[in-house]
């Protein structure tokens, strides 16, 4: 059943990319079990309007878990504590009465603070804009059932695909590395055999942009695995390595793809 | 203002094949020479948008959010219908339209229907090359489920995310086109008004929400996919985003506004809890395939449901409906539901939820079978409610989820202003007065990839369109209304926030506009949104500054347009004397309470022209014309 | 064909340190072979030196690789590791892990610096010093004559200090495989549902069997030495 709580949070506010960032303490009082972690902030931002101060900025659309939006790190771990939840979802029956919580923006460099705890993933866009699809047309496609795929195949695929793209795994790695995310969509499209054809030129493209945008390399501490909302596997990541190193090879063994590109940060 | 639906004349299944034969096409080289401004990233703006530039135009694309693919079809969870007849059970291209036509309770234009059904086909085809990890059988062959409203398994799924993988499909086909060039993409940008140059749809204004800055941007075509209006009951099941502005503001610029108090409620979502309550949850109807919707036989039964006996247990849908029982479409199981709570049968603290049972599914099938097809969405329940559906059963109640209104399109998706083209949600077109589970995908998807691309060619290749640049007068203008009013929202500086605005208007809507309607209530209604729209407009505080990222204030100016457009569904509601679908009027109903369609004097769009602020619009009527069905009392007795 | 490793990519960086990594982790262990010579005696030990030294060319091919090896190991291991820093930014306030990461696999770069010193001073202690004179010599063992290398070790671990390093160090480089051997099947794209459990088990098990294993050797001339002695 539904009790409330009381808790104090230290909340990172900044006003945009250039200005400094600083801890402010709130208190959030007589809140609802029941309640989402962002209505949490909802009640302590509906205070800070009517106090005429500026409410915390985050970001949030669906609230169900799958959008990818909300994100913030909250006393050390990206989406909070809780396993294979995004923030939205955590809900406050998580906490105690009295907790104080650290709440954070994702800190990566390739990742700069927008405003309070919203960032700039577009970095994340990038990656897959380098080559994170199967290059084909709309038209006339051959009949879905022309090609089997094992079930077993179509299931790691879909479990790859799940990624919604929150940059947790990101904000988790201590090197602040995007391994996982991009392991993710190598993974769900090597798998299935529509994907197979460009293959090797698409990891070789999605770790030239990863490396681009700055992100640091996997030194497999596997925390990215623990914080990610929808519980994706490093076994991924090894198969992103594994793609990478046969791409490598025949890269230099017949020359192919040489033209590859790194796209500018505008995009 | 005569109407013209444009459909093509011809046998009904020859329409759509007939139409492309005789399109007229630009030529390549011509089509880099338009721009086409895409406004959404769903499933319908981004495959509208990855298409056309396929095709060689310039695109520029617009989203809310940071990022395309977070728009919120992603959210949608059973799955999507194709007329494959996969599974031999005597689905057909023919079946799929008269189950849609029939689910929208006769009120959707026949041709686009029969259209939607077509090219349900070609989506799955498409997709699967995309790469869609939809589930799969053994044998390596696409699997398939039931939903609402069919008789036949139609629905393609990949587990409860089925919206998520078809939209990272668009997204993706979106993304390879920024990459090549062709598609230049414009994150966290709200549009906020629709540019109108000689009567043609040529640009549009928004606000770039990290700096504040008002945009113009100029095209030949805009193209608007920026979903529908659910958020207007404040607590729906759409992303919080989710909002009117862009298809209100291309209304007040003429573009007509049809059909606007079809919403759909949808029957199996997690009750509400609480009023700090920010959203609401939709469990997939998919999962009535295998529940069972159920009440207590004894009113306000307190007993927890594993003691409550099988004999004393009310399984009201298939008591009602008993060959199509649990799965009924969506507007008959949410007034099902409405009723039996209304009547105190209700169960939870709130007696306002009804439980979906799984208990025998877990028997017949086993676990393993279940969290296959629906794992995510258990884990979505025991995290919001706390309880888990493997021991006990889910409590759900119905939600705003759907709207079946929105801007009048031709059945070349283009609305009555030239030049603008409205997509999937934010249009009116294929669903009626009721949209059936699966449709929604197929529609948006159907939109994008396979009509606008076609439609958008006859209209550009047959018009002489004058340059049009962002320093226009009308862009001036426009921009100057925007700032105008941003700096009025910010200056009221009131005691109320928006958000306690908006939860006013969703109660007044979820209980006089809601699953249930009446003429005193609607009446009413038409008295309170003005004030509670005066009361806004003197009394809101919107903190922060305009140039600025200010989400209050971009909440503002959404809720602002929801109180003037929440105006125009009541009026829509009020006038339409018929109950049809999920527009229940309940003088209108048969002595058992079912809905009571009036055929004679109803069998009509109702698009509405905005005539002025506080004037009343003008109504025009698009006569439906059914030439190959025949408009029966909806049965699923 | 030109090849210059450090324009590879992070993943192709880290798959070399991988591949060089395995070499080191192949002499460590052959090494550790030849270690064992000790319990045989003076002259069994002597011997296998001897009889490696014979190689000649083979022996300085062997070498070079093992230089190249753990140039190319530590150079591009440390460039990650300044890349990796850089990613961070701004640091966090307060940052847990959940558990995935462990004290060895933070450490990595630390133990592995501290190995690179303790190789350097290992190689200026026996290696390349003289396999005669008065430090091979073990007082009253061999009628005092010098007794090569073996003497050279001896007499080295009789210091109380040399064998607490020693034994530092080897288990920092136990510590090192213990992260390192799983490290490089991930790396290289060997990760299976059922085997990897099994994989880092072995992997932390070597790493504990060579801390052990090269600890054995002061511990054994500590032992002996106060014991039954040298017995030669």
């Amino acid at each position: 059943m539904a009790k409330t709580i009381s808790l104090t949070l230290k909340v990172w506010r900044q006003k945009g990319p250039n200005e400094p960032g600083r801890f402010e303490t709130y208190e959030a009082r007589n809140i609802s079990t029941d309640a989402s972690f962002l209505e949490m902030l909802d009640i302590v931002n509906k205070e800070l309007t009517l106090q005429g101060k500026e409410p915390i900025a985050f970001d949030h659309d669906c609230r169900e878990g799958i959008c990818g939006s909300c994100g913030a790190v909250v006393n050390g771990h990206a989406h909070g504590h809780e396993r294979e939840t995004t923030l939205c979802q955590l809900h406050m029956r998580k906490f105690r009465d009295g907790d104080v919580l650290v709440i954070e923006p994702w800190r990566s460099r390739v990742f700069p603070v927008i405003k309070d705890l919203i960032v700039d993933r577009s970095a994340l866009d990038r990656i897959i804009a380098s080559g994170g699809y199967i290059s084909v047309r709309t038209g006339q496609a051959p009949d879905a059932h022309a090609l089997p795929v094992s079930k077993e195949h179509a299931d790691a695929a879909f479990e790859a695909a799940q990624c919604i793209g929150c940059g947790a795994c990101v904000a988790a790695c201590p090197n602040g590395s995007a391994m996982l995310f991009v392991a993710a969509k190598v993974s769900h499209l090597s798998l299935l055999p529509q994907g197979r054809p460009e293959r090797w030129r698409r990891v070789q493209k999605m770790v030239r942009q990863m490396d681009a945008e700055g992100f640091g390399a996997c030194s497999n501490h596997y925390e990215c695995e623990a914080a990610c909302p929808k519980g994706i596997r490093v076994a991924n990541i090894a198969r992103l390595n594994r793609e990478h190193l046969l791409a490598a090879f025949r890269a230099r063994l017949f020359g192919e793809y040489p033209d590859i590109k790194v796209l500018p940060p505008s995009v | 203002m005569m109407l013209d639906s444009k459909v093509p004349a011809g046998p009904l299944a020859e329409k759509w094949s007939r139409y492309k034969a005789e399109v007229r096409l630009v030529s390549p080289a011509n089509k880099r020479k338009y721009t086409i401004l895409v406004v959404g990233t769903g499933l319908a703006g981004a495959s509208a948008a990855a298409t056309l530039a396929e095709l060689g135009y310039n695109v520029q694309v617009f989203c809310i959010q940071d990022s395309p693919r977070r728009a919120h079809s992603i959210a949608a969870q059973g799955g999507i219908n194709a007329a494959k007849n996969y599974q031999n059970d005597g689905d057909s291209v023919y079946r799929l339209f008269y189950d849609t036509i029939k689910g929208g309770d006769f009120r959707a234009r026949e041709a686009n229907v029969y259209r939607l059904a077509e090219l349900s086909c070609n989506i799955i085809d498409q997709c699967v090359a995309q790469g869609v990890p939809f589930a799969r059988e053994y044998g390596g062959l696409l699997d398939n489920r039931s939903f609402g409203g069919a008789q036949v398994s139609r629905t393609f799924y990949a587990r409860g995310q089925t919206g998520q993988q078809l939209l990272l499909g668009a997204y993706g086909a979106l993304m390879k086109e920024v990459n090549s060039g062709q598609v230049k993409m414009f994150p966290r940008r709200e549009m906020l008004d629709l540019i109108v140059v000689n009567g043609k749809a040529r640009g549009i204004v928004c606000r770039n929400l990290i700096t504040g800055a008002l945009e113009s941007y100029a095209g030949h075509a805009v193209v608007l996919a920026t979903g529908g209006y659910s958020n207007v009951f404040y607590l729906s099941t759409n992303a919080k985003a989710s909002n009117v502005t862009a298809i209100w503001r291309a209304y007040k610029r003429g573009a007509l506004m049809a059909n606007p108090c079809f919403t759909q409620i949808h029957p199996t979502c997690i009750p509400v809890h609480g009023d700090y309550q920010s959203k609401l949850t939709l469990m997939s109807e998919s999962l009535r395939n295998d529940g069972r919707i159920w009440v207590p036989k004894k009113k306000g039964d307190s007993r927890p449901p594993s003691e409550i006996p099988e004999e004393e247990r009310d399984y009201y849908l298939e008591r009602r409906y008993p060959s199509y029982g649990n799965l009924v479409p969506r507007d008959v199981a949410s007034r099902a539901a409405k009723a039996v709570c209304d009547a105190g049968y209700g169960v939870g603290p709130t007696k306002m939820a009804v439980y979906l049972d799984l208990r025998d599914a877990f028997e017949r099938l086993g676990r393993q079978t279940l969290d296959d097809l629906y794992g995510n969405l258990f884990a979505i329940y025991e995290k919001i409610v706390g309880e888990s559906p493997y021991s006990t059963p889910m409590m759900i109640y119905p939600a705003p989820h759907y709207t079946m209104g929105g801007l009048w399109v031709n059945y070349e998706l283009m609305s009555n202003l030239p030049g603008l083209f409205v997509l999937g949600e934010a249009n009116f077109s294929d669903h009626g007065a009721n949209r059936l589970g699966a449709s929604a995908l197929m529609q948006g998807l159907a939109d994008g990839y396979f009509i606008v691309p076609y439609t958008m060619g006859n209209y550009l290749a047959s018009q002489s369109l004058e340059p049009v640049t962002p320093d226009r007068e009308e862009f001036r203008q426009a921009t100057l209304l925007a700032e105008e009013r941003t700096k009025k929202l910010l200056s009221i500086k009131g005691k109320k926030t928006v958000d306690e605005f908006h939860r006013e208007l969703g109660l007044l809507l979820w209980d006089y506009c809601g699953m249930a309607r009446n003429r005193t209530g609607l009446e009413m209604l038409l008295k309170k949104i003005p004030e509670l729209r005066a009361a806004f407009w003197e009394n809101v505080l919107v903190p922060g500054e305009a140039e600025t990222l200010n989400q209050s204030l971009e909440k503002a100016g959404r809720v602002a347009d929801f109180l003037e457009f929440a105006e125009l569904m009541a009026r829509d509601a009020l006038h339409r004397e018929e109950s049809c679908g999920c527009h229940f009027r309940e003088e209108y109903q048969t002595p058992d309470g079912e809905a009571q369609r009036n055929d004679a004097e109803y069998a009509y769009v109702a698009a509405w022209e905005y005539q002025g602020d506080d004037v009343a619009p003008q109504l025009h009527k698009e006569p439906l014309v059914f030439e190959e069905v025949h408009p029966a009392a909806r049965s699923y007795k | 064909m030109r090849v210059n490793i450090f324009k590879y990519s992070s993943v192709g960086k880290k798959q070399i340190v991988a591949i060089t990594g395995l070499m080191l982790v192949g002499f460590i262990l052959v090494h550790l072979g030849g270690n064992f010579m000790l319990f045989g005696g003076p002259e069994k030990f002597n011997g296998y030196a001897e009889d490696l030294h014979r190689l000649g060319p083979i022996l300085w091919a062997a070498r070079a690789i093992l230089l190249v090896a753990v140039s190319v190991h530590i150079t591009l291991t440390f460039s990650l590791y300044l890349e990796n820093r850089n990613a961070r930014g701004t640091p966090y306030a307060v940052y847990a892990d959940f558990g995935n990461t462990t004290f060895a696999k933070r450490t990595m770069i630390l133990t592995g610096g501290l190995i690179f010193f303790f190789v350097v001073t290992h190689l200026s202690d026996f290696t390349f010093a003289s396999k005669t004179g008065p430090r091979t010599v073990i007082p009253g063992v061999n009628g005092d004559a010098s007794l090569g290398l073996f003497g050279l070790v001896w007499m080295s671990f009789l210091r109380p200090w040399r064998v607490v390093l020693y034994i530092g160090a080897v288990c920092m480089l136990g510590m090192h495989l213990s992260h390192g051997i799983q490290s490089f099947l991930q790396t290289l794209g060997i990760n299976h549902s059922q085997w990897t459990p099994y994989i880092e088990r072995v992997s932390n098990l070597i790493g504990v069997l060579v801390a052990l294993g090269y600890s054995m050797i002061p511990l054994y001339v500590v032992i002996r030495h106060l014991t039954v002695g040298v017995g030669v």
